[in-house]
């Protein structure tokens, strides 16, 4: 019999942690290969941990609620058969897995999260220098940190948090000089604590107190919190400029209206305003491919594809953004059926990593709460969100052959906010209104 | 007798007995600090000192403080050492009372000398064998003629092995020295029934060609006389003597022990006291009784205030503590030319044959001698080949098999201002001269307070070379460099020991040289790099500089590496490094000198690489090398990736014969390749 340490699987680019909502499993409960052991809350998704290996919980290592960092173990597996002659060990995997060949350091997107592409161990594919083949595990075991390691981890403010995560190829899995400079000249992953440049004549955080007053005490859930951290993020990144446009959606709003009973005839589909609204959006984002895009230091990414992030409130209240995925080479169909999808696992709390992750482009309707217009916060590292209000009959004025005439028309207020740094009012206005051009210019002859 | 003789002696033996009485009385406040007095010693001593000429060298004993109020010394000078004040003039308060070393111009001249009894034989037969080679190479002039050498020893230390040396050497070259035994028949407790089964007279009858009379040494008017007559002989002769005086010992052996506990002749002593006798003397040569008195009242009150004067001296400060470990040398950079254009390449051993060559050229100081170095052979190594022949067999010769006197002679000749250059056949042979390079060697500058550094080279063949089996093989730095106040180099090559072996003459301290025998021809595989092109004559190359002979770029993404080494460590690593593909992840340090180490340059390097490797060829455990890594250590724990690492030989007793054996012993590049291996993957 021996004891294999289960780790805390990867669970997709930049997620570092998660925090454990269920345990499927007591210690003594016999677990299957892919079999559910866990499930955890990460970055907006929550998601089901399979196991990778089959055999008896021995020991369970955290609690519900508590939060643990990927690659740490979580729970002991007790295996029998083929592993019976190894040690107690917790890198095991080099010779088990069955995809260990297509291991890499730098981890790839989750494809599905019931199958996590990573058990607790990863080897490098990468050779050393001297034409070694290099092994490591993703969290280091040996803790053991040299003077010279801890001087330069200082120096670039790496915290041993860090530092446990840094490949390590020395002796016994210990964290090497060259290790340690090949990790932070293939640069440092952005969230990690980066060297505060101290500026003497900088504003400073005034010294409020706070009065706490009486009432209800309600901490943050995790996800609460980080929509908290994105929002001042976003805030603190962006220089923020909205700007307003209106549009007379009378077209589209007849149109659907005749059409929404077929279409769902057709294709089983119900017929929102949404898909309209996805697509014209689309068709504008390609007209202004740099509305569709990202800042990296000093350069401007713009999106190859383009991915409609659509902002949608959760059951709980809060906030969480399912994506379009190539919204512009959807049909009407198509992007209904998407919309739909996502909205009912929205509704649902069954969306999954894949589903909120990659969008290129946010919409906000913020009409759905009954407002107006709204001052949306970009949806970083986009750079650029669009609000829509309420559609709503409003007297117009309108040009017809026969001159001006009042006309009762449905209205409704479109806003973007941009990042000014790389989008100018031009280009947020040419947008936006463009947006608003082909909600009015929506052909109503047009067949579902 | 001549009344002025007489009364100088007397008064001479006067204060000796009363210093010696108020040290008693004032047991308490002098016997912080032991000593010994002269009491019952003093008749001969003064009749000895009192015949000394400034020119001449004496070696007294702890037990001389008569000899040394002979020679002008007043009892402050005596005190402020009884005392161990600052302004001791001997020593600075470095060592006990009577233990001089002084360099007046107008008294004879004071070589220090240990306090181990018996071992000033070897250096003051130095001296004799320094003054014979001096008037040999006309060298002398009318300020240091027919100079001579005075040892003074006890009885018991006749006893010791080195004092056999002193007396073969001295009788078979018929040098110029004196050598003054006074036999109280005590050594501590045990006395000469216990110890010897003759005397000194008796036993320098063995040596052919020195002469021994015995004398009362209590009497002084007999001690004079035949002193007269002996000094005569040897100033005139040029060849050895030796006096053997019987004496009472009146007073403790030192301050540290109680004669009334174990002395069984106490009262038998006394009856021979040379007070009462040599005053009796002064009264039968006309001296009034009233003239007595004055003489012993003048010295008793001379003696009380010159005690109350030392008593106010200044003790030495804390910073005193670090003076004059050495006296600065001339040479501080690397001058001349390194690889002169045209200059042939040179087998190490050549390297260092061709810089004794030049010097001995140059300076008629420079002698060497050692076993199998003269004309017959030159060397064993021929090391010294056609030296003798060039420069005869007075400055280039053969000794006998004595280890101690190859090495402490040089104190005595380094004393009358030559530059002796001294080998010892092989390392494994060096513990019989160990004694004398500790006791004798590496203490005269500090304990002599500058006044006496030696300057000696001695050249040590070392390391193992191939089947050479355990007693050609040895390696014994970590032995010397434990001895402080040597300087000790350890080249790698031959250019470096051609020019380490010029600073060393040139240096006026005591300098070891240790000579790989397996670099010597660059005969052991992978030694290609110990011939060198030879440097030029003004080639010199000062010791404590290390060389960086392999330099890497700080490099913060590949793993890099020190190494620290010398002699065939030097080799072992650059092949290694070589082997690996490494040259530009290794960086290697030559030290060229163990003492005075470069620190400097391996804390930078160090610093720099973040691992460190010292290799050695000796056994690691408890070594130079393992003391050196742990300072490393010390200085760059902040800047380690790693520990730092030793290699070296196998911690077993002795380098076998077999070859098998031999190379599971000691250290070979594939072994530094496999440390070097671990240690960058650490």
């Amino acid at each position: 019999m021996s004891k294999v340490e289960f780790k805390m699987p990867k669970l997709g680019e930049s997620i570092t942690e998660a925090t454990i909502i269920t345990w499927f499993k007591n210690v003594g409960d016999t677990i299957e290969e892919d079999e559910m052991l866990l499930e955890v809350a990460t970055d907006k998704v929550d998601s089901e941990v399979p196991s990778t290996i089959s055999g008896v919980i021995k020991e369970i290592k955290f609690e519900v609620n508590d939060v643990i960092a990927i690659g740490e173990t979580v729970a002991v597996i007790e295996v029998n058969g083929e592993m019976e002659n190894s040690k107690k060990q917790s890198v095991p995997a080099q010779a088990k897995l069955p995809n260990s060949e297509k291991k890499s350091t730098k981890s790839k997107k989750i494809q599905k999260v019931s199958q996590p592409e990573s058990s607790n161990i990863v080897t490098s594919p990468s050779k050393a220098k001297n034409g070694r083949p290099a092994s490591f595990s993703v969290s280091n075991p040996n803790q053991f940190y040299s003077p010279l390691v801890i001087e330069i981890a200082k120096k670039h403010h790496i915290s041993f948090e860090e530092l446990a995560r840094i490949p390590a190829t020395g002796k016994a899995g210990r964290l090497r000089k060259s290790d340690l400079f090949q990790y932070i000249e293939e640069g440092r992953p952005y969230k990690f604590a980066q060297p505060i440049a101290e500026d003497p004549t900088a504003y400073r955080i005034p010294n409020l107190t706070f009065d706490k007053g009486k009432g209800k005490i309600v901490e943050m859930n995790r996800m609460r919190q980080m929509i908290a951290d994105h929002m001042v993020y976003s805030k603190h990144t962006s220089p923020h400029v909205t700007a307003y446009v209106e549009a007379d959606l009378t077209n589209m709003v007849q149109w659907r209206n005749e059409h929404k009973s077929k279409f769902q005839e057709k294709y089983g589909q119900r017929l929102t305003f949404t898909p309209l609204f996805v697509e014209a959006v689309a068709r504008a984002v390609k007209d202004f491919p740099n509305i569709n895009a990202s800042v990296d230091g000093k350069n401007i990414i713009v999106k190859e594809n383009i991915n409609i992030g659509m902002a949608t409130a959760l059951p709980s209240g809060n906030l969480i953004v399912p994506v379009v995925r190539d919204a512009d080479r959807k049909n009407l169909s198509e992007l209904a059926s998407n919309v739909n999808d996502l909205v009912s696992k929205a509704r649902d709390n069954k969306l999954q990593a894949d589903d909120v992750q990659g969008s290129t482009f946010t919409i906000s309707n913020v009409g759905t709460f009954g407002s107006v217009m709204g001052t949306p916060i970009i949806n970083q590292p986009e750079v650029a969100i669009l609000a829509l209000g309420i559609i709503k009959k409003r007297p117009e004025v309108i040009e017809t052959e026969n001159g001006d005439e009042i006309a009762i028309r449905s209205m409704m207020y479109l806003s973007l906010s941009f990042d000014h740094r790389v989008v100018d009012g031009f280009l947020g206005g040419s947008f936006v209104r463009r947006v608003a051009d082909y909600f009015e210019q929506f052909d109503v002859n047009r067949d579902i | 007798m001549n009344k002025d003789i007489l009364k100088k002696g007397f008064s001479n033996l006067c204060t000796a007995k009363a210093m010696a009485e108020l040290y008693e009385a004032n047991f308490k406040q002098v016997s912080k600090y032991v000593h010994a007095t002269s009491r019952g010693h003093e008749a001969i001593q003064t009749a000895v000192g009192m015949q000394l000429l400034p020119q001449d060298y004496a070696f007294p004993y702890y037990r001389d403080d008569a000899m040394l109020l002979s020679f002008g010394l007043e009892p402050y000078d005596l005190m402020l050492q009884l005392l161990a004040k600052k302004v001791d003039p001997f020593s600075a308060g470095r060592t006990y009372y009577s233990h001089p070393s002084l360099r007046d111009d107008d008294k004879p001249k004071i070589p220090h000398q240990s306090s181990a009894t018996g071992m000033q034989a070897i250096p003051a037969t130095g001296v004799a064998m320094g003054i014979k080679y001096s008037e040999l190479q006309g060298l002398v002039d009318s300020t240091n003629d027919n100079a001579i050498s005075v040892c003074s020893l006890g009885d018991a230390s006749v006893t010791e092995g080195e004092i056999a040396e002193a007396f073969q050497m001295a009788a078979l070259k018929q040098m110029p020295i004196l050598y003054l035994v006074q036999d109280n028949g005590w050594d501590i407790s045990a006395n000469e029934a216990e110890t010897r089964a003759q005397n000194a007279f008796e036993y320098a009858k063995g040596f052919h060609g020195l002469e021994a009379i015995s004398i009362d040494g209590a009497n002084f008017i007999e001690s004079y006389n035949a002193l007269e007559k002996v000094i005569k002989i040897i100033r005139q002769e040029r060849r050895p003597f030796l006096v053997h005086a019987k004496v009472p010992l009146l007073n403790h052996h030192t301050s540290g022990v109680r004669m009334e506990w174990y002395r069984d002749d106490l009262e038998e002593a006394k009856s021979r006291d040379p007070y009462p006798v040599l005053k009796k003397q002064l009264l039968d040569n006309g001296f009034s009784k009233q003239e007595i008195t004055e003489i012993e009242t003048s010295a008793i009150e001379k003696v009380a205030s010159d005690f109350e004067k030392a008593l106010k001296a200044d003790d030495p400060k804390p910073e005193d503590l670090f003076t004059n470990d050495f006296v600065p040398t001339p040479i501080s950079e690397e001058k001349g030319d390194r690889a002169p254009k045209g200059a042939e390449k040179v087998v190490m051993v050549d390297c260092a044959l061709f810089a004794v060559e030049e010097l001995m050229r140059k300076h008629k100081e420079c002698l060497l001698y050692g076993q199998d170095v003269g004309g017959r052979l030159g060397g064993v190594f021929r090391e010294a080949a056609t030296l003798a022949q060039k420069f005869g067999d007075d400055r280039v010769f053969n000794t006998p098999i004595q280890e101690a006197f190859i090495v402490g002679s040089t104190v005595g000749m380094s004393a009358v201002g030559l530059k002796p250059i001294v080998e010892v056949q092989f390392a494994d042979y060096i513990w019989p001269g160990l004694n004398q390079l500790f006791t004798e060697v590496s203490r005269s500058c500090y304990l002599s307070n500058g006044k006496w550094p030696v300057s000696m080279i001695l050249r040590v063949p070392i390391g193992a070379y191939g089947s050479g089996g355990p007693y050609h093989s040895s390696s014994v730095e970590s032995v010397i460099t434990n001895i402080r106040g040597i300087k000790i180099a350890y080249p790698s090559n031959g250019a470096d020991l051609k020019g380490l072996m010029k600073a060393a003459y040139y240096d006026p301290n005591p300098v070891v040289i240790l000579e790989h025998k397996g670099l010597y021809w660059s005969k052991v595989p992978g030694t290609k790099g110990a011939t060198s092109i030879e440097p030029s004559e003004d080639y010199v190359l000062p010791l404590g500089k290390a060389w960086v002979l392999q330099e890497i770029w700080k490099q913060e993404s590949e793993e890099t590496i020190t190494i620290v080494t010398y002699g065939m460590g030097v080799h072992w690593a650059y092949n290694a490094s070589g082997d690996l593909d490494m040259r530009d992840q290794i960086e290697i340090i030559d030290l060229r000198t163990l003492y005075p180490l470069d620190e400097d340059t391996i804390m930078v390097s160090v610093k720099k690489t973040g691992k460190c490797l010292v290799v050695t060829e000796e056994p690691s455990d408890n070594s130079f090398a393992r003391a050196l890594a742990g300072k490393i250590q010390e200085e760059c724990f902040k800047y380690l990736d790693a520990p730092v690492m030793t290699i070296g030989s196998e911690n077993m007793p002795a380098i076998p014969l077999n070859s098998v054996l031999e190379e599971t012993m000691i250290p070979s590049t594939e072994k530094v390749k496999a440390k070097i291996k671990a240690l960058l993957a650490y």
